[in-house]
């Protein structure tokens, strides 16, 4: 005899009750859990197309070249021929201070950018207004060794500035339009998202890869994951950078050049001192300056030819009348 | 009905040829920046340090041991891992070392493994810093204000501190005398060293291109040298060949390499029977086979050229 013919008519009627309560059950939490409104639409895992844009259009095509053993000296005598820090940071920025802390290694070796420059800018920013100063890197090596030993994190600390360290929450992806690298790849950009103003402050470097590393190469270190496969194309990389990112002003530490065994070196015997700050508001052209101070000149580094037939500046730096100061 | 299935395979192959031909490189990435940030300090134990054996009594690590292979090298050493790649560097290992009572004079020893002694001197020439102070504690190695850097058996290794003084350079070569008491070494394995002429020689200007010497793609296993002639330089080189017969074809190789490059054949003059001389845009290149060896003289003025080709013959003639 089967169940179906065992089943009484108080049995059907407890099922019925039991499998009536379970659908109410199930519409009572769908209701529940229901959100109207739907997803944001934009959520911090979509890409994101392009970067803010913090360059200010009526400071374009600036440059300053001072000269001077003293960085201290030499930033305040550019910046001051630029019209002083007050020209990019305004009252209330938040600014982002996109150093290079690439490496572990001590400020003697000159792979990373120097503390007094760090410290110095921080304090100019501050002096300028700005409501908050962050220093932010994805270095090659350890982040927390490289801040620490490169004595990056104590200047900046020091100077009231924050330093970001690379966590994974602050990655997004980004995407260059009309980019061949740079298509939904991690990117250090939720600091810059909130950010108002961004200046870069880099060292003069020769760089095995590269020919050089200067203001352009090391936007290279805004970018996450595997980004070593660029190497196969390092002068289309940074190409891409320079159109992608957009700052208010770049600092490229000539004060010491490595000449040699580049980007670490780790000999003295490696740097020489060359004795020059660029500041400006074409990254282009400060590194196609900075090449004389590396005995090369902007042809030798294709990637400054990529970025100015790109848009993003100009190889003749002469162009822009820079000025010139001794300090 | 099968003539539509193979109409429909061969589009959905044409998409699938299309898809791949549009490489996004993101597909690659890893969403994690790399070490993370938050990460608390590795503890270590001295013990555990593959350097302990090397310590002399008075350094102790500063950090835990970092260790990278070809896959990671450039975690480690960015843009330069591409020299050591292409010499064959099998593990880099690297670890802070500091006196106890000197933290702050920390130094760092990158211990490079390269397969090989000839591997590990190619790194170490190529890379040899100007006005640096030969030392003997190896087989091969200098020093410069901050650092020391020598080659021991397959080991290249590199020492670089955080500040330049008299305790840091002592501490750094107790440590290379530690290593190569440990380690064995192998400078018999690189003797087209000791066979470029040592007169006239720039002090530690000995190289080896492992690969393309001078841009020429058959120009492997080259030992080059700089030489000083008054106010004239030059550079001499050298490479071995399995045989006297390989070593002939070199050199015809060679120059008509140098001919299609826009190099002019002339006349020897005291060199005429056994070198070839060209011209090539008002520099001079000079080649010639002794034995098994190829050797000859690289962008020089004529006389210059002439002069180190024939000390180059004699040496040679010397060391067959």
């Amino acid at each position: 005899m089967s169940e179906a013919e065992n089943t009484t008519r108080r049995d059907f009627l407890l099922r019925g009750a039991k499998a009536a309560a379970a659908i109410a059950a199930a519409g009572f939490a769908a209701r529940t859990f229901r959100d109207p409104a739907g997803p944001p639409a934009v959520s911090r895992s979509e890409p994101l197309v392009g970067l803010p844009d913090f360059s200010i259009p009526e400071q374009a095509g600036k440059l300053a070249i001072a000269t001077g053993a003293n960085r201290v000296r030499t930033l305040r005598a550019a910046m001051d021929a630029l019209g002083g820090m007050g020209k990019f940071v305004e009252r209330g920025d938040r600014v982002i201070l996109k150093i290079n802390a690439g490496f572990s290694t001590p400020p003697i070796l000159s792979a990373t950018t120097h503390p007094d420059l760090v410290s110095e800018v921080v304090r100019l920013c501050l002096a300028a207004g700005a409501s908050a100063v962050m220093v932010m890197d994805n270095p090659v090596n350890d982040p927390v060794s490289s801040f620490e030993l490169s004595g990056i994190a104590g200047a900046a600390r020091a100077a009231g500035a924050a330093v970001i360290l690379p966590q994974a929450n602050l990655f997004r992806p980004v995407t260059l339009p009309g980019g061949e690298f740079i298509r939904e790849w991690p990117f250090f950009s939720l600091p810059l998202e909130g950010a108002t103003k961004l200046i870069g402050l880099a060292p003069v470097k020769s760089h095995n890869r590269a020919g050089a590393s200067m203001i352009l190469k090391n936007w290279y270190g805004l970018l996450g994951g595997r980004r070593n496969v660029f190497h196969q194309d390092i002068n289309g990389i940074v190409k891409e950078l320079a159109q992608l990112v957009k700052p208010t002003l770049v600092i490229l530490d000539g004060t010491t050049a490595m000449m040699t065994n580049g980007p670490t070196g780790g000999s003295l015997s490696d740097l020489k001192p060359t004795n020059t700050m660029i500041a400006g508001t074409d990254p282009v052209a400060a590194d196609a300056f900075g090449a004389t101070l590396l005995d090369m000149s902007a042809d030798d580094l294709p990637y400054i030819a990529k970025a100015a037939a790109a848009g993003a500046g100009t190889a003749n730096y002469e162009l822009l009348n820079p000025i010139r100061i001794e300090a | 009905m099968g003539i539509l299935i193979l109409i429909v395979l061969v589009l959905i192959g044409a998409w699938v040829f299309s898809r791949q031909s549009r490489f996004n490189p993101a597909i690659l990435a890893d969403t994690t920046p790399g070490p993370a940030a938050s990460e608390p300090a590795k503890t270590f134990s001295p013990a555990d340090s593959p350097l302990s054996k090397f310590l002399p009594e008075n350094l102790a690590p500063l950090s835990a041991p970092e260790t990278f292979n070809a896959d990671t090298l450039s975690d480690k050493i960015d843009g330069r891992a591409e020299l050591y790649l292409s010499a064959g560097v099998r593990e880099l290992q690297c670890q802070r070392l500091a006196r106890p009572s000197d933290p702050e004079s920390w130094m760092e020893v990158y211990l490079y493994d390269m397969g090989g002694a000839r591997n590990a001197f190619a790194v170490f020439g190529i890379q040899r810093r100007d006005e640096a102070e030969d030392l003997d504690v190896a087989d091969f190695a200098y020093k410069t204000p901050n650092a020391l850097f020598f080659v021991r058996g397959r080991y290249y290794v590199e020492i670089v501190a955080a500040s330049a003084s008299g305790e840091t350079a002592a501490d750094m070569e107790a440590f290379a005398k530690r290593f190569c008491e440990n380690v064995p070494g192998d400078r018999q394995a690189v003797p087209e060293a000791e066979m470029l002429p040592p007169d006239n020689r720039i002090p530690g200007s000995v190289i080896l291109y492992m690969k393309e010497g001078f841009g020429f793609e058959k120009f492997d296993n080259l030992f080059v040298a700089g030489y000083q002639f008054g106010e004239a330089q030059a550079t001499g080189f050298l490479t071995v060949r399995p045989s006297t017969g390989e070593a002939t074809e070199l050199v015809e190789a060679y120059s008509k390499h140098l001919i299609a490059n826009g190099g002019v054949e002339e006349q020897t003059a005291g060199a005429d029977s056994w070198a070839r001389i060209f011209n090539l845009f008002g520099a001079y290149e000079l080649v010639f086979a002794r034995g098994k060896c190829v050797a000859g003289v690289h962008e020089a003025d004529r006389d210059t050229a002439e002069q180190l080709g024939s000390l180059l013959y004699e040496r040679l003639g010397r060391n067959p």
